[in-house]
């Protein structure tokens, strides 16, 4: 579901009021998505549902303070992928080092290998399950800016309010993040790469 | 429209494959991607890699979530960081939350850290357990109003204690016999 910010607003008004219904409503709204996005960073159901369930609720009681600077999708977004990644690094994994960070380590030096495109020949369960495999093993700076980009289809511009960062950080990370990515095909899948 | 070389283009190019460039950006691009075939090449293996995150199926939503994140929310569901404490206990398939009955319910609050919570529910208590020792302390030590009166007899109206003077005034008259009187 598109997000439709002037419904949104109302819905949130209404929430504040005390409606139930108006938060359902609004949930119902964003549940698709977020469900989708968190079903990025684990392949736990039980826990995408929970994760979403507790930014859902965080939501809630943040909800008097939502200024309509964004709109509520970009907002619950925004708490969604924080959760995501506080529950994550609760659990420790993937942590973030001082080397992995693109704004510390540079551009990497390794030669460019390519990739091709999935097989046509591969079912599309197939070409997820491999991707998701890839993803799971990249630090998490660079697996979110890669969800948000290539699964969210969300604009540079977007992913840096989301994270609070600069677009050339955005930029930045996802150069190195696409190599990382890349990297690992290879390393699992040497039959996708091209030329090497 | 400006040309563009091979050291300019190739920046570019995972910013104009994710529609991030303006026409402006994009068109000499576009013709320098036509002009060379390495750089038509790099960008066709990006484009390649971006197939690898093609949509995947949609996620299964539990049918009754929403009207549970919304019942949960308006009964003041307990904060996440307690929840996440109380889902450790319950251990769902060892996944993070605890099912949504096992949520504690609770006045909807500002603060959300158990630990911080904690800290000020047992400051408050230690407060009030030490204002009632010091006034406990402070009864025990205090002189009672018996005490502190100066003498023990009973208290006396203002008529009571006149009439009482009168009466010793005129007991020393007596006793010295010849003394005047203090005019009344």
């Amino acid at each position: 579901m598109e997000p439709r910010p002037a419904e949104d607003a109302s819905l949130v008004q209404e929430t504040l009021a005390g409606n139930q219904a108006s938060f359902q409503l609004l949930v119902e709204r964003y549940q698709d998505r977020l469900f989708a996005l968190v079903r990025h960073y684990t392949k736990d159901p039980a826990l995408v549902e929970d994760i979403v369930q507790e930014a859902f609720l965080k939501a809630f009681r943040r909800l008097a303070s939502f200024q309509h600077e964004s709109s509520f999708y970009t907002w619950i977004y925004r708490i969604t992928v924080n959760t995501v990644l506080d529950v994550l690094k609760r659990r420790g994994r993937s942590p973030i080092t001082a080397v992995e960070d693109p704004e510390i380590a540079g551009s990497p030096s390794a030669p460019d290998p390519r990739v091709m495109a999935p097989d046509a020949r591969l079912q599309r369960e197939e070409v997820a399950r491999i991707t998701q495999e890839c993803l799971a093993e990249l630090p998490e700076i660079f697996r979110t800016v890669l969800v948000l980009r290539e699964f969210e289809d969300m604009a540079y511009q977007d992913i840096a309010d989301l994270l609070g960062i600069s677009i050339g950080t955005v930029e930045s990370r996802l150069f190195r993040a696409r190599a990382r990515f890349k990297e690992k095909l290879l390393q699992r899948h040497p039959e996708f790469g091209e030329g090497i | 429209m400006a040309t563009m070389d091979c050291s300019d283009a190739r920046p570019l190019v995972p910013s104009y494959l994710d529609g991030e460039l303006t026409e402006a950006q994009a068109g000499p691009l576009r013709k320098h991607l036509l002009a060379c075939q390495p750089c038509r090449a790099g960008a066709q293996a990006q484009k390649n890699l971006k197939r690898w995150f093609a949509p995947s199926e949609p996620v299964a939503v539990p049918r009754d979530f929403s009207a549970r994140v919304a019942r949960l929310a308006f009964s003041g569901a307990a904060g996440v960081d307690e929840a996440a404490a109380g889902r450790e206990d319950h251990g769902r398939r060892g996944s993070l939350a605890a099912p949504a009955a096992a949520w504690r319910v609770a006045a909807p609050r500002s603060t959300e850290t158990p630990v911080l919570q904690f800290v000020l529910r047992l400051t408050v208590a230690a407060a009030v357990l030490a204002l009632l020792a010091s006034v406990a302390i402070q009864g025990l030590r205090r002189p009672s109003s018996a005490e502190l009166r100066a003498d023990d007899r009973p208290t006396m109206t203002l008529d009571q204690a006149l009439e009482r003077l009168d009466r010793l005034e005129r007991a020393d008259e007596r006793r010295s016999g010849s003394a005047p009187s203090l005019p009344r």
